[in-house]
């Protein structure tokens, strides 16, 4: 670990957050209905949307309406994404000729990208259209981010009102969210990237000739080796720039190249992967900041932060500091950092971002739910990788997912007010509500329905030839890839330790219901919750009140967070990643 | 026919999504918080 190595996390800390208040309060103006600088512009658009759609804008949802809206809308943008997938062969813009998706693959790249999750089984420069790229996965980064702020802004109205049913209307709430949040800013980030190097074209991919021809040997399918030469390398083209933005603004993660941001038309600079991280971490920080405004306790949007931020550090730590330390194994070769080499464990990772930026990358894609990666996390020690396992077993709660953070936090606040009162022996209460019986079984089924789809699909994944057959490394690391595979789906993170063959049939499919079950079966409890808690009178503090705000209520928030993934996660865990750290230190690697 | 399975996998998700709503909803009915 280096000085400049700790700089560059703490400036990025500290970048994240001065960016909280201003936006924090942008939001709360835009899902408010107050005016803002962007309203002369974006107004009449607004409006003409809602004409054209015959949205009521003054109707309000209840809970129930406003799930089944964003159902339908989720569902209906599926099956698009499905069937555009199915005949890209006969659209437009597809320079390459690219044949059409199998039926398996597009149906869990459909629900990938529907989920906000960005599982990708496929290289996109090898097999989606430009057209496939710009109108189906751009177009689901942006729509599945809307539908996450949406409802985490229909879950902080359910806090922050009394005495109603209505949470807000889904389509408004989407509407205002792409027109003022997600569009203008993935403009302007857009063009920092073009001028950062990502390139932004139509063009046919470019044929180049190689300066040292490569001599290779190829086995061909009657089990021949061959040598041949290559003097040719083929450089794939795109309109990148716009996707990548939304890429991680939108905390979705798909790559338009299957190397995703270790790929120089992607993530060019410095500049360009700082800024990159930065767009992760800031709407889901902002929104921490939204929630304490408009439930009208600043201290509690703050007291969530800090509770994140501590998580996010003690992550970022411990990756850092396990590939830092490099291999054991490696025995007598220096791998002490130098001018002539990075230091440590720089498998798998880019010499351009080094020990630090990857250490730090891997710590932000899976704290949020982005998925996007600088680095293989299939590549780092066994304690480095599990580090993006844990936070996305965590719920991904820390900073979270676009609004999926806000919300998720949400169902860990009800559990530790829960465990509060049980332990002072009053009726818990969350910023003047009631906690009772319905609450927490709603926070339950949430937390749960993750707990069954990762270990569930796993446990079957381990012991079925369908699910083992796709294992590249034996033994302890093996469970590891199978066990992201899932962790990856059901918390719709993305990522994925590379080393897993996720593009057969029963990984396609098991991967997609994963994602689906993981998104869907977890925003409605949580809805459910929003909207129990609107109907609620307001209870005057009292001195038996525990306050949601302050060190030790954070600590309370931490606390219920790590014990809840502990017990649930523990076993696996000790059979995977840590049993290899301990067979790695006996001389064993995988 | 992989098509349609696929297809209908994804309405027959959705549609129990939908009735998930409605069993989370009526696990709420009649319960205490009226009281309170």
């Amino acid at each position: 670990m280096t000085a400049n190595g700790w700089f560059q996390i703490g400036f990025f800390v500290l970048v994240i957050f001065l960016i909280t208040k201003p936006l924090g309060v942008f939001l709360a103006r835009v899902f408010s209905g107050e005016k803002t600088f962007l309203d002369p512009v974006l107004r009449p658009i607004e409006k003409l949307v809602y004409r054209l759609t015959g949205i009521e804008e003054k109707h309000e949802m209840r809970w129930t309406e406003y799930a089944v809206a964003m159902l339908l809308f989720s569902g209906v943008s599926m099956a698009l994404l499905y069937l555009l997938e199915r005949v890209q062969k006969v659209l437009p813009l597809n320079p390459q000729k690219f044949v059409n998706l199998e039926p398996g693959l597009a149906f869990g790249t459909a629900a990938s990208f529907t989920t906000n999750t960005n599982w990708q089984a496929y290289s996109g420069e090898s097999t989606m259209s430009y057209f496939t790229q710009m109108a189906g996965l751009a177009y689901h980064n942006f729509a599945s981010a809307a539908v996450g702020i949406a409802v985490a802004v229909a879950v902080i109205r359910g806090i922050a009102r009394k005495e109603t049913d209505k949470l807000g209307n889904f389509w408004v709430d989407t509407t205002r969210c792409l027109l003022w949040v997600l569009l203008p800013i993935c403009l302007v980030g857009s063009m920092v990237f073009v001028s950062q190097g990502v390139i932004q074209n139509l063009k046919p991919y470019t044929a180049v000739e190689l300066i040292e021809p490569q001599t290779v040997q190829v086995t061909g399918s009657d089990g021949k080796t061959t040598t041949q030469t290559v003097t040719q390398q083929v450089i794939a083209q795109g309109p990148v720039a716009s996707q990548e933005v939304i890429k991680e603004f939108g905390t979705n993660g798909g790559g338009f190249f299957g190397a995703n941001s270790a790929h120089p038309f992607e993530n060019p600079t410095p500049f360009s992967n700082f800024f990159q991280l930065v767009l992760i971490f800031t709407i889901p920080s902002a929104l921490t900041y939204t929630l304490g405004r408009m439930t009208g306790s600043q201290r509690h949007g703050w007291a969530v932060w800090a509770a994140m931020a501590f998580l996010f550090l003690a992550g970022v730590t411990t990756a850092y500091w396990a590939e830092a330390r490099g291999n054991p194994q490696l025995g007598r070769i220096n791998q002490t950092r130098s001018a002539m080499q990075s230091g440590g464990n720089m498998e798998g990772k880019e010499v351009r971002f080094g020990i630090a930026n990857s250490a730090l990358f891997a710590t932000v894609t899976t704290d949020a739910s982005c998925g996007a990666i600088n680095g293989q996390h299939d590549s780092f020690t066994p304690l480095g990788g599990m580090v993006p396992l844990i936070n996305i077993m965590l719920g991904e709660v820390v900073f979270g997912g676009v609004g999926a953070g806000l919300y998720g936090i949400v169902v860990f606040v009800i559990l530790a007010v829960f465990i509060a009162g049980l332990m002072v022996g009053r009726t818990p209460e969350y910023l003047g509500k009631k906690i009772e019986s319905y609450d927490v079984k709603m926070a339950m089924l949430a937390i749960l329905v993750l707990t069954f789809t990762i270990l569930g699909f796993s446990a079957l994944a381990i012991i079925k030839p369908f699910g083992t057959s796709s294992i590249s490394n034996p033994g302890p690391h093996g469970l590891s890839q199978v066990l992201y595979a899932y962790v990856s789906s059901a918390g719709n993170n993305g990522s994925a330790f590379n080393g897993l063959n996720a593009n057969t049939m029963w990984y396609n499919t098991s991967t997609a219901v994963a994602q689906l079950l993981g998104r869907f079966f977890m925003i409605i409890p949580v809805l459910a919750i929003a909207g129990s808690l609107a109907k609620k009178r307001i209870v005057p503090e009292s001195v038996g009140t525990f306050p949601v705000t302050g060190g030790l209520f954070a600590g309370l928030l931490v606390a219920t967070i790590v014990i809840v993934g502990a017990l649930t996660f523990f076993p696996t865990l000790s059979l995977g990643p840590i049993l290899e750290h301990l067979l790695m230190a006996a001389g064993k690697s995988f | 026919m992989l098509d349609a399975i696929f297809v209908v996998t994804t309405a027959l998700f959705f549609t129990l999504a939908i009735f998930y709503v409605r069993g989370c909803e009526l696990l709420g009915k009649g319960r205490s918080h009226e009281r309170s």
